[in-house]
């Protein structure tokens, strides 16, 4: 039988992924003695050297230094595009749920309208009607997030709900706050980390393609996605590092994302464990 | 086996040679282009590289003559001689004494590529369509000067005659532009007007449209009734990539005989390339930042100019360009002829000079400035980017916005600029009454920075009638040196239109109204 260190052992390598990336992020702008903004046009275009590991830019940039600037830019947006889906869409999902009737009709139409655009085409759309931008552009996903967490909240409240021992929490006069809050949060929590997990992932990788049409962070900013735009138009000249190393960096972090959300949903459904006659 | 079998192949194998061979010959000779054209129609054409697409369908009256060029080996390469203007369609031209009539002979037997005459009547009809476009070709038929024609008419068959209410030398010049190239109005007329000459043709030129999707291609045919010489090549295509890698990659495969609006960084990566060759000549068009003259702080002539000299000029030459570009600072570029290396020249990076000059102009910093730039252009990204950490050492803040084709266009005329732009200044007409007229008047909307000089326009009024090159050129030095002490612009460089060629071409030409002489490109 797989003992509970060995079946969690298998989030290790997304969870150590992470940690890398953070620890790096964090760590590394401090550490690392070029400035990702500072230009200098004596060494423009430079491949990698033990002076640049990661080479520089047109303009002559650390692309190391850009990396771990925008790196943190990436992963933050990761965090806020996951909880900025996460709470408002769980609480739309427990309302239409809980209160049923209209008020679901209603949000589910709402899901279902927002559902309807591919995710990156709604998120151009408002960070284009709302001016651009990278708050526009995290708020555009995290708008096309919220039919995710709502569908799937309002799905658990209501297989929750319909629990005997909600029937028996109801019969000891619990109200209809404290159930939710005592037992609709702790039980659907599992199912949501895993969503968010993908979440995370989904808004790292989303955010980058809005960045590479134009409509992420604002020039000068580093962010992963903006660099590899930048470094696109050299890809084919041999200045191959420009992209490369951002794109090593979405790579990471979205896989680490999905490896963990897939992970965890295994570890949720039972998967591994040994079956008893 | 058998000898005859072996007989048998060799004919097979030498008569597929053959028929390859005369398929290569016969192949269209293809262009790819980088920028595609918002209208066909020469009346309503206004940019200068979409001016090239109407050229080869569209025969002006009159055009330059052409001149040699420095170009690589084994290619021959013409330009036009912007101070030598010859007859086109036209047999010969007079302006009469006091400037007002214009009087033009056509050559007898023209004929449009519908097959209906271009006789004196057409040819003023012609004109007459452009004159009331109100589009830019209203703007070329009256050199600018709106109002001005009192007539355009066709006395007989062979002549056309323009009447002006006052002299305007510059009509001669912009008469041998696309934009008054001769359109056959009758069959416009007959297929419902300008809706459909926006992606048809209805022209004279060496050139057909045998094809046309917007955006994506144009098949050009040699015109059976040209009266010209005829062109180099019989047929062309057109294809419009926007994406520089696609272009690059093309290039490199040898999918086009000429690659146009190719990135200078990919350019350089090309250099020395065995199948290719790089032309480039340089171009009475440069690209500029414009300051918002009458928005403070940038109304304080100081603040101007220290942003003038806080510009890294020779960094955006090496890390944009790879040197296909020049510096330069006034008003006019070096490929002016009226361009004065004592009043030109390149204004150097001087960072204790700027900061000194901010320092004296008494504005409080941090001083913000939008910059617009136009989005989809890597290179003008790159170089908003090096002034954005160039200026703010002196205390500049600078929010660079990307706009949209169409919102870009609206900034450039809208009357009263909030910010800076980076954007391409170039006149059709390289003289500088045609240039200041647009970019140095108070009132035109193309005057992209508000800059208003009272005593700048007085010397150009003065200029305006005058014939006498020597004293307009005295004249050209004063405004000159009145612009380089206002600093209303900042020119970030002068361009080199380049073009990549492939190996087997032996003839291009280049022309600053749109490079699209495509009759004297060929193999």
């Amino acid at each position: 039988m797989m003992t509970a260190r060995n079946r969690y052992g298998i989030l290790a390598p997304p969870l150590a992924m992470f940690a890398l990336l953070v620890l790096l992020t964090l760590i590394g702008p401090m550490a690392w003695p070029h400035n990702a903004y500072d230009m200098d046009f004596a060494a423009v275009l430079a491949p990698p050297s033990w002076d640049h590991p990661m080479g520089t830019d047109a303009n002559g940039r650390d692309v190391l230094a850009r990396f771990l600037d925008g790196g943190r830019l990436s992963l933050l947006v990761g965090v806020v595009v996951m909880v900025g889906g996460l709470v408002p869409g769980a609480l739309l999902g427990i309302l239409a749920a809980r209160l049923g009737g209209v008020v679901d009709a209603f949000v589910m139409r709402m899901s279902d309208s927002i559902a309807a655009f591919p995710p990156i085409l709604l998120a151009m759309a408002v960070a284009i009607g709302l001016g651009g931008g990278l708050a526009t552009a995290v708020l555009g996903v995290i708008l096309s997030t919220l039919p995710f967490f709502a569908r799937l909240m309002r799905s658990e409240t209501r297989r929750i709900l319909a629990m005997p021992f909600i029937e028996a929490a109801r019969a000891m006069g619990a109200s209809p706050a404290l159930i939710v809050m005592r037992h609709v949060l702790p039980h659907s929590a599992s199912t949501m980390l895993v969503q968010s997990a993908a979440v995370f992932g989904y808004g790292i990788a989303t955010l980058a393609g809005l960045g590479f049409v134009g409509l992420g962070a604002p020039i000068p900013t580093a962010e992963w996605g903006v660099m590899i735009t930048d470094g696109m138009p050299y890809a084919l000249t041999g200045q191959w590092w420009i992209a490369v190393f951002p794109g090593l960096g979405i790579l990471l972090a979205v896989s680490a994302a999905n490896m963990l959300a897939d992970r965890l949903s295994g570890l949720l459904r039972g998967d591994g464990e040994e079956v008893r006659p | 086996m058998t000898p005859r079998t072996d007989v048998k192949l060799l004919a097979a194998a030498a008569l597929l040679a053959v028929a390859q061979s005369g398929a290569a010959a016969a192949a269209p000779f293809v262009v790819n282009t980088g920028q595609a054209p918002a209208t066909i129609d020469p009346a309503y054409v206004c940019d200068i590289a979409d001016n090239g697409y109407v050229s080869p369908l569209y025969a002006p009256l009159l055009t330059y003559a052409r001149k040699s060029v420095a170009g690589p080996d084994g290619v021959t390469v013409t330009a036009e001689d912007s101070g030598k203007i010859v007859g086109n369609l036209a047999e010969s031209y007079t302006v009469s004494k006091d400037g007002l009539t214009i009087t033009i002979k056509l050559k007898p037997g023209l004929k449009f590529a519908s097959g209906n005459p271009l006789d004196g009547p057409a040819a003023a009809a012609s004109l007459n369509r452009a004159l009331k476009s109100g589009g830019c070709g209203s703007y070329y038929m009256e050199a600018a000067q709106t109002g001005n024609t009192q007539s355009i008419a066709a006395p007989d068959a062979g002549t056309v005659v323009i009447t002006l209410k006052k002299p305007e030398p510059l009509v001669v010049d912009a008469l041998t532009q696309p934009n008054l190239g001769m359109v056959d109005v009758k069959t416009v007329d007959a297929n419902g007007g300008k809706d459909w000459l926006a992606t048809n043709a209805a022209g004279s030129g060496p050139y057909m449209l045998k094809s046309y999707q917007p955006g994506v291609r144009a098949e050009f045919v040699a015109n059976p009734n040209w009266s010209g010489a005829a062109p180099l090549e019989t047929e062309i295509t057109v294809n419009f990539i926007s994406d520089p890698s696609a272009l690059l990659l093309q290039a490199r495969n040898g999918g086009a005989n000429v690659t146009l609006g190719m990135p200078q960084q990919a350019l350089q990566s090309l250099a020395g390339a065995p199948d290719l060759k790089i032309v480039s000549v340089p171009a009475s068009r440069w690209l500029l930042a414009s300051l918002p003259n009458k928005q403070a702080p940038f109304d304080n002539v100081k603040v101007r100019q220290a942003l003038s000299y806080a510009t890294p000029y020779e960094a955006i030459l090496k890390s944009v360009l790879f040197g296909y570009g020049d510096s330069f600072y006034g008003p006019f570029p070096p490929a002016f002829a009226t361009f004065k290396e004592e009043l030109g020249a390149a204004r150097p990076y001087d960072l204790e000079k700027a900061k000194a000059l901010i320092a004296e102009s008494g504005v409080p910093q941090p001083i913000v400035l939008d910059l617009a730039i136009r989005e989809g252009l890597p290179a003008h990204e790159q170089i908003a980017t090096i002034l954005q950490g160039a200026w703010k050492q002196i205390g500049v803040d600078v929010r660079i916005t990307k706009l949209s084709a169409s919102a870009f266009a609206e900034a450039v005329v809208v009357p009263q600029k909030a910010g800076a732009l980076i954007r391409f200044d170039g006149p059709s007409i390289q003289d500088p009454a045609w240039l200041l007229n647009y970019d140095l008047r108070c009132a035109s909307p193309y005057n992209t920075a508000n800059y208003c000089s009272a005593d700048a326009e007085a010397l150009l009024d003065e200029a305006l009638p005058l014939a006498d090159a020597a004293k307009r050129q005295e004249i050209w030095d004063k405004i000159a040196a009145l612009w380089i002490e206002d600093a209303p612009r900042i020119p970030l460089y002068a361009d080199r239109y380049t073009a990549v060629l492939s190996a087997d071409v032996k003839h291009w030409d280049f022309s600053q109204d749109g490079p699209f002489e495509l009759q004297l490109w060929g193999r």
